[in-house]
């Protein structure tokens, strides 16, 4: 899910003393990740702490209720896209059933070792502010767009004859 | 060293694609060679038994983070061994299909790249080449390699999940943790080769009900690996907490 991608542009993005949601865009050279970024609310995104070593309690809380929001993005993104009809063809249904099942455990681990202390779940975009309004009805649009899933697509969607997603 | 890595893994005749994949990941590799190599030298190691016990037959991996980075080069230097064998044999090209060599070599590739990182890494804490036996796998048989490549891919991610919290150094753990995703993709990919579209490129067997791979001890996974290298390699000063 490129979390070192992100946490660099997060880095990044405080060094330079700006936080705007243009700024990460800008920086974010790859698509996918603006797509993700971009499902993410401004909010959410403004309010991340700048992520270093972890060295307290609070840090380390910071950065698992980091990894519990991209959690929930990928949890609520399968749920949503399984919950579609004749949205994923019935020969790749059970994969996304699979990884929707890990995504859904994580969000589960992560809440659970937080206790008190884990974040909500924000509200999702899919669409990125309008960018990918077939997110959720065309398959092409579905699986290339979010980098999140970039790893699997790879393996998967291409080698069985699905289309390219550059 | 970092010109001799880089060189191997220029090879002509490669897409473009890959040659991307490849060099991007070579370029993070090298950069935090120079870092690794330097968090090494400041170790306070001096009574590491490193490669100094080495006899011909035996190697001793050492102690502390060099230790167990010895222990991942060995694994590195048998999964690239596996693979360099699976692509230079005979049978390759008529065993697998266009598509199932261009994964295979490419995770050649990567196991080599990973070994040579290490193996740069370590300097000269480094164990020395392992001397490996696969005479118990059928080359020329899909099944067999595939399902060697899964063992092999399987008991690296449960490697690196169990020598992670070993190391002291959190930069090494950056490390160690784009390395075993890495495997993990492997592991993914072999599996669905076995399994097309089914549940195994990430199943049950392997990932449980929080969601998490499996870790496994340097014993255990050094146990299982020994099957297939014939050095000897003792690991009684790794770290084990």
């Amino acid at each position: 899910m490129n979390l070192n991608k992100l946490m660099r542009l997060f880095d990044f993005n405080e060094a330079g003393g700006s936080n705007t949601r243009r700024d990460f865009f800008r920086n974010a050279g790859d698509l996918g990740i603006k797509a993700s970024l971009a499902a993410i609310p401004a909010v959410i995104l403004t309010a991340l702490p700048k992520m270093v070593k972890a060295q307290s309690s609070t840090a380390i809380a910071d950065v698992l209720n980091f990894a519990l929001t991209l959690e929930y993005l990928e949890d609520e993104f399968y749920r949503t896209a399984l919950d579609k009809s004749g949205l994923i063809p019935a020969t790749d249904r059970n994969i996304f059933m699979q990884i929707s099942k890990h995504e859904t455990a994580h969000v589960a681990f992560l809440k659970s070792a937080l206790g008190s202390s884990a974040v909500a779940k924000p509200d999702f975009d899919f669409t990125a502010n309008g960018m990918f309004p077939t997110v959720f009805s065309d398959y092409n649009t579905f699986p290339c767009r979010l980098s999140i899933i970039r790893g699997y697509r790879r393996q998967g969607i291409q080698r069985s004859g699905g289309k390219s997603c550059k | 060293m970092k010109e001799e890595v880089i060189k191997k893994e220029k090879k002509p005749g490669e897409s473009s694609q890959s040659t991307l994949r490849r060099r991007s990941f070579l370029k993070y590799s090298v950069a935090t060679t120079a870092g690794v190599a330097l968090i090494l030298t400041g170790c306070k190691d001096d009574d590491d038994p490193g490669t100094n016990n080495n006899t011909t037959d035996t190697v001793d991996l050492g102690s502390g983070d060099p230790g167990i980075l010895n222990y991942a080069y060995a694994l590195e230097q048998l999964e690239a061994a596996f693979y360099i064998s699976v692509v230079s044999h005979s049978a390759f090209t008529t065993t697998f299909t266009a598509a199932e060599q261009a994964i295979l070599t490419d995770i050649r590739d990567h196991e080599i790249t990973h070994r040579e990182f290490l193996k740069a890494a370590l300097a000269d804490k480094a164990i020395k080449d392992l001397e490996v036996d696969f005479t118990s796998i059928d080359f020329s048989k899909r099944d067999a390699v595939l399902g060697a490549a899964r063992t092999f891919e399987d008991l690296g991610v449960a490697a690196y999940n169990g020598a992670g919290n070993l190391l002291s150094d959190g930069n090494l753990l950056l490390v160690a943790g784009k390395i075993v995703s890495v495997e993990a993709r492997h592991a993914a990919a072999i599996r669905d080769l076995i399994n097309p579209k089914s549940t195994d490129f990430a199943g049950d067997t392997v990932v449980d009900a929080n969601g998490l791979d499996g870790a496994k001890t340097p014993t255990e996974v050094l146990t299982a690996a020994s099957a297939f290298v014939k050095t000897k390699i003792t690991f009684n000063n790794l770290p084990n907490s």
